[in-house]
């Protein structure tokens, strides 16, 4: 892979007042301080990022689209606050998520199980279609953030971590809630997500503090409970029968993963990472004064995603991973946007994009607001060679359905961000191919993260989208 | 086996509230650490459904860290954690991994495994680094997450039978959600558990315990949707009555009179389904218009206005979560009464289809709006089912407050409980709830949902000839709960492994 600089917005050289101030005081990354000095490392060695950001129930297509196709275009209302990024961007219509139509499953509401799969979805564990509104049960094959942490998060002490905002706050059944999939075709799982910042932080910077000869003891004492754990899944599983023996070995799997994990395990700070402040939004409620009246409180729907990003960035920008799901609400989100004024909640309004056309508008042009906030991160912190860690990321902006009104899977407008270490040829709109499938942007994107294949998802789309360079 | 061979078991992952209570039990530390675990999967409303129990990475991790913080915590008196004095070395840490290991794992380890984990204490680099280490291999070990049952063979048979400590593990679990107790364990170790007779006279002794109330709790807790009730929002400005608070107090009012039924009350589904009364707090008399009653222990059981209230389906918990924040849900509703009480799978959207979904237009009611399901056919397929269902509850609003106008119209909650063995015309929820209580389905749905939680699966087709048997004993009890549980424990799925799953 070549490195093509494409910078449209030149990273300066800043100064140490600039760095205290853009990472909140406290939050600094290190190989931000690189920046300062001269460009020694090698562009073609940075590691590449992946990260997704799901927003949910379709957009209003026609406030959306940019005004042309190619580099001369105007941005969108909706897409208007990313205006200071449009050179970071390559805005992509018409791709179709044609997995979630097999059989016969409509996107009615299982679209964000396969929005990052692009594969069929199997009877799942609340019975044959028994229980559940639509064919229950998971996703046949991983999702593309899992696959490429199969590819690349062997580098990092977490292979990727999933994010999310107000995502498990609903009765809905696990496949309207989660994108992220691992596993392999016929045995994937849906990957949890966690809503809370504060679990968050403890998770990528239980270390800080730590000395290095408390450290070392410390994974010495982890090898010797985990090598026996190890020997008492051998056993187990040599008295029980197939499929326990599987389900036991999947499991056994994640263990010798997390012991391989902990030669990576660093002091912290360390040379590229000082530990930002623990976050103070609360998920869960606790007791409080509102109107002068004993209350319970807990964060908003924003001050919870802006602490989900900042902790995103500072996991990337410390390298503790390098794939990284963000997922806002879930499929049919309920999030009613009280602060923008909207008249409903969002998905009964997205039914009625007549009456709710200025509601939903502001909505989308609010999660365009966030979008552009995680870019402004992702830019003001550096890679290693002091190029903002945009350039060497894959930013995927996903929506499980284009038209949410009708639940269209087709014509699906979708944004990647950031130049991939020169993968991505951004500072453009462009239409797809007709008839062109997210298996086929998947299976780019594999390519693109080492590991060459045009088959993604369901075997019936092959092929790679051409255009994204 | 007179009713067919045993169901598919497959082994079986402590969830996180099993976890947590087993922390209880085995150390007496209550500190919750299962909090730092990822979300759980919840399947039909049940957090320990086998299939979706999946370990990915941050569960792995956890494991781990919180096993250094459980066992940091119990070594701070070694020689308490012990029984016996660290000074005397390896006799007591031998010691020690024999009772302990009994416990914790839920059986007598056996040789190998003792030396094995006097080699985990060895590898400590002190002996309280050795028993804390040893402490984190037990608690980390799959042994300890796991229910593993390998049975015995029965002669002539193609399945297992489960030992008495594998019995011992799954009456425990079934009925405590947590590890046996001493007179469990007792019983185990003389094989006190390997006839029908022995294992229900443990099961009845265990419903008597507080353990039991709580696990019972928890089953109502996830049919009834009940981990949805703690982020409900509401504005007040649009919900007079409303304050953050009042979650807390609805979920504690449906497990509070679920128990109460089932233990000191009646003990039946009818009286699940129509009660006119319900327990809490005192405050939720004024919410609902009812009076109080009686009160004990802080609890009062408030006697509500019997034309507007009926158990568990007219109380705000389930009102308030199948609904959406600024509007009733009737879809969400009426899902609920045809998947969760007549057990009724709907079919999918047919394919390709372009769904116009209502307007809400001021003036108009909900059922208004919905009368398009009707008019397009290719939603009527679906929501015929489900819409003069959920229609029926539109007394009550987002907040579960009873309500006669909406839009400033008089509300209509005729309804029909169509492809049911209870049909013909209703009017309102009461009416409905009298219907409920008839029905069969719904009695044997009630039976499946325990079903389901009792053997973390979700019942299949193969299922039903054993099933149908524990509803007949169900509808001989009428329906008295402690009964069917106690008959749950004696069924050929709890007490036999089927041959292909070992």
């Amino acid at each position: 892979m070549t490195y093509k600089p494409l910078f449209s917005i030149p990273s300066k050289p800043l100064s140490r007042r600039t760095v205290l101030r853009g990472a909140g005081g406290v939050a600094i990354s290190l190989p931000l301080l690189l920046a300062m000095g001269p460009r020694t490392a090698k562009a073609a060695t940075l590691p590449k990022r992946f990260v997704v950001f799901f927003s949910a129930n379709g957009m209003i297509k026609d406030q959306w689209q940019p005004s042309a196709t190619g580099t001369g275009f105007t941005l969108s209302p909706i897409l208007s606050p990313l205006a200071g990024h449009q050179s970071d961007l390559l805005i992509m219509r018409g791709l179709n998520n044609e997995a979630s139509y097999i059989y016969g499953n409509n996107a009615h509401d299982t679209s964000c199980a396969t929005m990052l799969t692009a594969d069929r979805l199997m009877v799942g564990p609340s019975g044959t279609g028994r229980a559940g509104h639509v064919l229950d049960g998971t996703c046949h094959g991983p999702s593309i953030d899992q696959e490429i942490a199969r590819v690349i998060g062997g580098a990092t002490r977490l292979p990727s971590l999933e994010l999310g905002v107000q995502s498990t706050t609903t009765i809905l059944e696990p496949m309207v809630t989660r994108i992220s999939y691992r596993g392999t075709p016929g045995n994937a799982k849906s990957v949890p997500l966690e809503d809370d910042p504060k679990k968050v932080f403890a998770r990528l910077f239980m270390e800080a503090g730590t000395s290095t000869s408390a450290l070392d003891t410390l994974k010495k004492n982890r090898k010797s409970v985990l090598d026996f754990v190890v020997r008492d899944f051998q056993r187990l599983e040599s008295k029980v029968g197939a499929e326990d023996k599987a389900k036991l070995d999947r499991h056994l799997t994640t263990v010798r993963e997390f012991e391989l994990s902990l030669d990576k395990l660093a002091t912290m700070p360390n040379s590229a990472c000082v530990v930002p402040p623990q976050p103070t939004v609360n998920l869960n409620a606790v007791d409080c004064i509102q109107d002068d009246r004993p209350a319970k409180c807990y964060g908003d729907y924003t001050a919870l995603g802006k602490a989900q990003m900042d902790l995103l960035v500072m996991a990337l920008s410390c390298d503790i991973t390098r794939v990284i799901t963000l997922q806002w609400s879930t499929a049919e989100s309920t999030i009613f946007f009280k602060w923008l004024n909207a008249r409903g909640e969002h998905h009964l309004m997205s039914h009625d994009p007549k009456t709710y056309r200025e509601d939903l508008i502001k909505i989308h042009t609010w999660y365009a607001t966030q979008f552009s906030y995680l870019l402004d991160q992702l830019k003001s912190h550096t890679d290693v060679d002091g190029s903002p860690l945009l350039d060497s990321s894959v930013v995927l902006w996903a929506n499980e359905l284009s038209d949410g009104d009708v639940h269209n899977r087709r014509d699906l407008g979708w944004i990647l961000a950031g130049k991939g270490n020169g993968a991505i040829g951004t500072g453009r709109s462009v239409k797809v191919a007709t008839n062109s499938t997210t298996n086929q942007l998947f299976a780019s994107l594999m390519t693109m993260f080492g590991s060459p294949t045009d088959t993604f998802g369901a075997t019936q789309w092959k092929g790679t989208l051409s255009g994204l360079t | 086996m007179d009713n067919g061979l045993p169901g598919r078991a497959l082994v079986r992952r402590l969830s996180n509230t099993e976890y947590d209570a087993t922390i209880v039990s085995l150390l007496g530390d209550k500190t919750g650490y299962a909090a730092a675990f990822p979300t759980e999967t919840i399947v039909n409303g049940f957090n320990n459904n086998t299939d979706v129990q999946d370990v990915p990475p941050a569960l792995a991790e956890q494991f781990m860290i919180v096993s250094e913080q459980i066992a940091a915590n119990a070594t701070k008196d070694t020689d308490k954690l012990l029984g016996c004095k660290l000074s005397a070395g390896e006799t007591c840490i031998n010691d020690f991994i024999t009772r302990f290991g009994l416990r914790a794992w839920r059986r007598p380890i056996t040789s190998e495994e003792q030396t094995d984990l006097l080699s985990v204490y060895r590898a400590g680099t002190d002996s309280a680094t050795g028993v804390r280490l040893l402490l984190e291999a037990f608690l980390v070990a799959p042994s300890f997450l796991y229910r593993v049952e390998v049975g015995v063979p029965v002669a002539g048979q193609t399945y297992r039978a489960l030992t008495s400590w594998e019995i011992a593990s799954r009456l425990s679990y079934f009925l405590t959600g947590t590890m046996p107790d001493d007179q469990l364990l007792a019983s185990a170790q003389a094989d006190g558990l390997s006839t029908a007779d022995g294992i229900a006279t443990q099961a009845k002794r265990i419903l008597a315990t507080p353990a039991a109330r709580a696990r019972v709790a928890e089953f109502f807790a996830g049919w009834l949707d009940l981990r949805a009730v703690d982020r409900l929002q509401r504005d007040a400005a649009q919900f007079p009555k409303w304050d953050s608070r009042l979650p807390a107090l609805f979920a504690n009012e449906s497990k509070t009179f679920a128990t109460s039924v089932v233990f000191e009350g009646a003990g039946d589904l009818t009286t699940l389904l129509t009660a006119p009364f319900t327990y809490g707090d005192p405050s939720l008399a004024a919410y609902y218009g009812g009076t109080v009653s009686s009160m004990q222990n802080g609890v009062a059981r408030i006697e509500l206005p019997p034309s507007q209230r009926a158990g568990l389906f007219t109380q705000a918990a389930f009102l308030a979560t199948h609904s959406k924040e600024i509007a009733t849900d009737p879809v969400s509703r009426g899902k609920f009464v045809r998947e969760r009480l007549f057990c009724q799978g709907l079919p999918p959207p047919p394919a390709d289809l372009v769904i116009a979904a209502p307007e809400i237009t001021p003036g108009t009611t909900t059922r208004e709006r919905f009368k398009q399901h009707e008019s397009e056919p290719l939603c009527a397929g679906c929501h015929k089912l489900i819409d003069p269902v959920g229609l029926v509850f539109e007394n009550f609003d987002a907040i579960g407050q009873w309500r006669e106008q909406e839009q400033g119209q008089p509300i209509d909650v005729s309804g029909e409980l169509t492809s049911t063995d209870v049909p013909g015309a209703i009017v309102g929820v009461v009416p409905m709830t009298a219907k409920l209580a008839q029905s069969q389905q719904v009695e044997t749905c009630f039976v499946r949902q325990w079903f389901r939680f009792a053997f973390g699966r979700a019942e299949s087709d193969s299922d039903d000839p054993r099933i149908n048997t524990i509803v007949g004993g169900f509808t001989g009890a009428k329906g008295k709960v402690q009964d069917l549980l106690v008959a749950l424990t004696i069924t050929p799925d709890f007490r036999y492994l089927a041959a292909e799953t070992k």
